[in-house]
């Protein structure tokens, strides 16, 4: 029931609101909305004289992992996790991490200056408007990826014609390297591995303890590919905008707590994943600084590419990767390759 | 109305239409439409999510190699390849009544090693095993049954994506479910074996007629069996060397199996033709109903019909047995209509934590879930390996009536392993750890 | 009960019919070629990521999507061909018992799925303007790319011939009520 012509904002109202998110709820990012934003939302609205009344919609039920999108701007959803990693053409200048690899481990740093972004760079606000979505903030993405291998790893050479699974825009931190990208996803790295039809995978370290890809990837080498940011929570922007102030800034709140919850939760389950993985036979090496350098360099350049192709459309491509790089060294971040675009 | 009972009348209504004779895809979109309609209020609601839901559903590669399985079994069958291996087989069985029937049941356990659906163990064999099985004197209805019920095998013999699914659902192993999944597969062959040799013994009529195929088959050089032996170790061995995936494996099966059957001189451009042209159309056939079968899994879940049923089990206070088995009754009644991924997505999740609390060992709970979901794949209204059959065989006047039938006593047997299994978890368990 | 056995040979239908059939079985045609296309693009994959260690990229989009274009591409003529999905067990002890009724009841099936393909088709044309609009991609920019918007369009196509083929089926069975 959205608020009427007649529906001041004083006047008590129960709105409806359904979350969708395409993961089930063992990923972080679903539980996370379940059981801290759609909470402190309900929390913050106690009180005033409004109220949600939430239905929860994960794990295909509403959308598939890339579909939330469409489902939110169709109305089937107001709220939700959407992930920009898998909408790589329609928000393409969220993934900018994805475009310049060897960044900081940090999440913190990651998500924070692509959320800063947000506000300084017109266009990136302007990407999730045009679909009618309410940047809410809270953007969210994946730990440090590293590389999984079922044979060590102690420089770039080793790589060479070996046989790698890289999910998504991974596959390009693979090319100039000597190894061969093969496609594959979360539910195909265990078999593809085990068979021999990969030798390898770049992969987050929760991801890859809840797949058990230790067990036929024993070889954990931490390369520092980098965090990334992959999404954020944002609502219906024609709903949002109709929404009494106080139930926008209790979903806000939401959001916030988010944040801060998804972080501390990541953290939590990062150290778990290497547990597990280390319980569980896996050799975690760190990967040499030099021989990073060398792999950073040995890529083409992904990140030019990837401004241009944006500039093209008429997107801020160039601006985008250059502030991110900018705003990495402001905080300090050593960077094995420097993919500010000239 | 509230939400549930909307549920509820949508079953009732998908019931009444399939019956009816309302093609079974129509009914499940059309319902799905309705159905959002009147849960949101809004008719514009049910275009969006049918747009969502019908787009996504089958836009994955799982799917995409569906039709090059489905060719493999056409150019097996119409090349004469599997004619002459099963004349040859049916020839040195002649005092074994249901032989043949095991044989395919074999068969199909190998070939559920190189697939991890159900759909394309179905659609192989049905071209390839029936006509053979008919041929050499099987009562047609035991024979299209057999195909049905032992397609089930490829979800338990690894690799299977529903317990790659499960795995991910639950946070555990997909090596160990592997291994889980293997005790429950072989004794479900097994038992299969037992079921049709008993047949051929105590109701030999259902095997009567020639008990080999007579004629020319008869003499069937037994050389003729090494076609479909390389083709079944080139898929086998390609996948378990890492050459290619097991989907990738349809490629290659397909492609194999017709520069054979022209090698061979069995097939001429014009019968490849024919054959491709039939392909898809059990392709469309089989997809389509799956879009509908999507759709609907999503209004249902919407609805809260699923987790409202996995709750109330949760709730009932029963002990780890009595919750299992309240359990796999609840998965197996969704699985008579819904998909069997999209009942795991929304019942596990709910169900986990309480068997975790409860002591079930997740492994064990794994495979009762995706043996209770199975057998969905062979019950009414909506048994996707009994429609897959009837696709592959419509031309030959298959009724979907006569595979549910001979479908049935397979489902049986396999609620018999599913209650071994969940009263003998090492039947799953047992390898595990080893 | 929508086989083509039931509404006459070729030279008995009336042109809209065969002018259909033709379109039903052109999308055939392509459809079938596309099946060896992606057979053939699997194969390369394969064979050049073992021998040549260089895999040919998209194939994993190429696939994904293509299922999509074979399905709505076949469904109509798979329909036309009676290999539609149904149970036709009541219809046809219906149709032996009282040939009318069981016509009627074949009549409003076909409506229905008139409706129902209708319903779909326009529930994805949105989908293709705003895709084409958009420049909506699948894969990976750098890697492979290619555009979303062809696939939705035959979706929407497809859904149309169906709805074109139920028609047809409902007006011979309107025919048989009236014999
Ligand atoms: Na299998
Ligand atoms: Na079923």
């Amino acid at each position: 029931a959205a608020a009427g012509l007649l529906a001041p904002a004083a006047q008590a109202e129960t709105f409806n609101a359904t979350a969708v998110a395409g993961h089930p709820e063992v990923f972080l990012w679903v539980k996370t909305l379940s059981d801290t934003l759609i909470p402190t939302v309900s929390e913050q609205l106690e009180g005033t004289e409004h109220s949600i009344n939430w239905m929860e919609a994960y794990g295909g039920t509403l959308a598939s992992v890339g579909g939330e999108l469409e489902a939110i701007e169709g109305g089937l959803a107001q709220i939700g996790i959407v992930s920009s990693l898998f909408e790589p053409s329609l928000l393409s200048l969220q993934n900018v991490s994805y475009a310049t690899p060897f960044g900081p481990a940090d999440v913190d740093i990651v998500f924070d200056t692509v959320d800063e972004m947000h506000e300084e760079i017109p266009d990136m606000k302007a990407l999730w408007e045009e679909y009618d979505m309410e940047y809410l903030g809270g953007g969210f993405g994946l730990e440090d990826y590293l590389l999984m291998t079922d044979f060590p790893v102690d420089s770039l050479d080793d790589l060479q014609g070996r046989k790698i699974n890289a999910p998504g825009p991974a596959v390009n931190w693979l090319k100039g390297t000597g190894a061969v990208g093969v496609s594959g996803n979360l539910t195909s790295y265990y078999n593809d591995i085990q068979t021999g039809v990969a030798e390898g995978v770049i992969v987050f370290p929760t991801a890859a303890a809840a797949a058990k890809l230790h067990e036929v990837a024993p070889y954990v080498t931490r390369v520092g590919f980098g965090a990334q940011y992959a999404g954020a929570i944002v609502a219906k922007k024609s709903w949002f905008d109709e929404l009494p102030v106080e139930v926008q800034d209790a979903l806000r709140g939401g959001v916030d707590a988010f944040a801060v919850q998804y972080r501390q939760g990541l953290e939590q389950r990062v150290a778990a994943a290497f547990d597990t993985m280390q319980s569980g036979g896996a050799e975690i090496t760190e990967f040499p600084a030099d021989e990073r350098v060398k792999w950073a360099n040995a890529l083409p350049d992904i990140a030019g590419n990837w401004a241009r192709e944006q500039n093209e459309k008429g997107l801020a491509g160039t601006e985008v990767v250059n502030t991110y790089m900018q705003k990495l060294q402001e905080a300090g971040v050593d960077l094995p390759r420097d993919w500010t675009v000239e | 109305m509230d939400n549930l009972m909307i549920g509820y009348l949508s079953l009732l209504g998908i019931g009444v239409a399939i019956y009816a004779g309302v093609h079974v895809a129509i009914a499940l979109a059309g319902i799905s439409f309705l159905g959002i309609w009147a849960l949101t209020g809004q008719a514009a609601l049910g275009f969006n999510f049918v747009a969502l839901a019908g787009t996504e559903s089958i836009a994955a590669y799982t799917f995409g190699v569906v039709p090059l399985f489905v060719l493999m079994g056409l150019a097996v069958s119409e090349s004469g390849l599997g004619r002459d291996t099963f004349a040859i087989i049916a020839r040195s069985m002649r005092d074994w009544r249901g032989g043949l029937g095991v044989a395919t049941v074999l068969s199909n356990a190998v070939f559920a090693a190189i697939t991890g659906i159900s759909i394309a163990s179905a659609a192989v064999f049905s071209k390839v095993a029936v006509p053979q099985m008919v041929n050499a004197g099987t009562k047609r209805s035991i024979a299209v049954g057999t195909v049905a019920g032992s397609s089930v095998l490829g979800m338990l013999i690894p690799p299977s994506l529903l317990l790659i699914l499960f795995a991910i659902l639950t946070d555990s192993s997909v090596g160990d479910l592997f291994l889980g999944g293997v005790g429950p597969g072989v004794l479900m062959a097994l038992m299969f074996g037992l079921y049709l040799t008993f047949l051929g013994r105590f109701r030999p009529h259902l095997f009567e007629g020639p008990t080999t195929m007579g004629g020319a088959d008869d003499t069937t050089p037994r050389v003729l069996m090494l076609p479909i032996l390389g083709l079944a170790a080139l898929v086998l061995g390609g996948i378990y060397t890492g050459f290619f995936t097991p989907t990738e494996a349809g490629a290659v099966g397909a492609a194999a199996a017709l520069i054979l059957a022209f090698a061979m001189r069995r097939i001429g451009p014009r019968e490849a033709w024919r054959i491709a042209v039939q392909t898809g159309h059990i392709t469309a056939a089989v997809c389509f109903l799956i879009v509908g079968a999507s759709i609907y899994s999503r209004m249902l879940a919407f609805s809260g019909v699923p987790a409202s049923v996995t709750q109330w089990a949760i709730a009932s206070g029963i002990g780890a047995l009595g919750f299992l088995f309240l359990f796999s009754l609840i998965v197996a009644l969704l699985g008579t209509i819904l998909d069997s991924s999209s009942i795991m997505l929304v019942t596990v999740p709910l169900a986990f934590p309480i068997t975790q609390q409860l002591g079930i060992d997740v492994v064990h709970f794994g495979l009762v879930t995706v043996i209770a979901v199975e057998i969905g794949l062979l019950t009414p209204p909506l048994g996707l390996s009994v429609f897959v059959v009837q696709a592959a065989l419509r031309s030959e006047g298959v009724a979907l009536g006569e595979v549910f039938r001979g479908a049935a006593p397979f489902a049986l047997i396999m609620v018999g392993v599913l209650c071994a299994v969940i009263l003998i978890p090492q039947i799953a368990t047992g390898l595990v750890g080893l | 009960m929508s086989a083509p056995e039931l509404e006459g040979g070729a030279a008995r239908q009336p042109l809209p019919q065969r002018i259909a059939n033709g379109i039903m079985g052109g999308a055939n045609v392509i459809a079938t070629a596309w099946i060896l296309v992606i057979m053939v693009m699997i194969l390369v994959d394969v064979i050049g990521r073992n021998a040549f260690l260089t895999p040919l990229a998209g194939v994993p989009e190429m696939v994904k999507y293509s299922i999509v274009g074979i399905v709505f591409l076949q469904v109509a003529h798979s329909h036309r061909h009676g290999e539609l999905i149904r149970s036709d067990g009541l219809l046809g002890a219906l149709t032996r018992r009282a040939p009318r009724t069981g016509a009627a009841l074949d009549m409003l099936a076909q409506l229905a799925g008139v409706a129902v393909a209708l319903m779909i088709a326009w529930s994805v044309w949105p989908k293709v303007i705003r895709a084409y609009e958009r420049g909506e991609m699948e894969g990976i920019s750098g890697h492979f790319q290619m555009p979303v918007w062809p696939f939705l369009a035959i979706v929407t196509a497809g859904s149309v011939l169906l709805a074109v083929s139920f028609l047809i089926s409902a007006i011979y069975a309107a025919q048989r009520i009236a014999r």
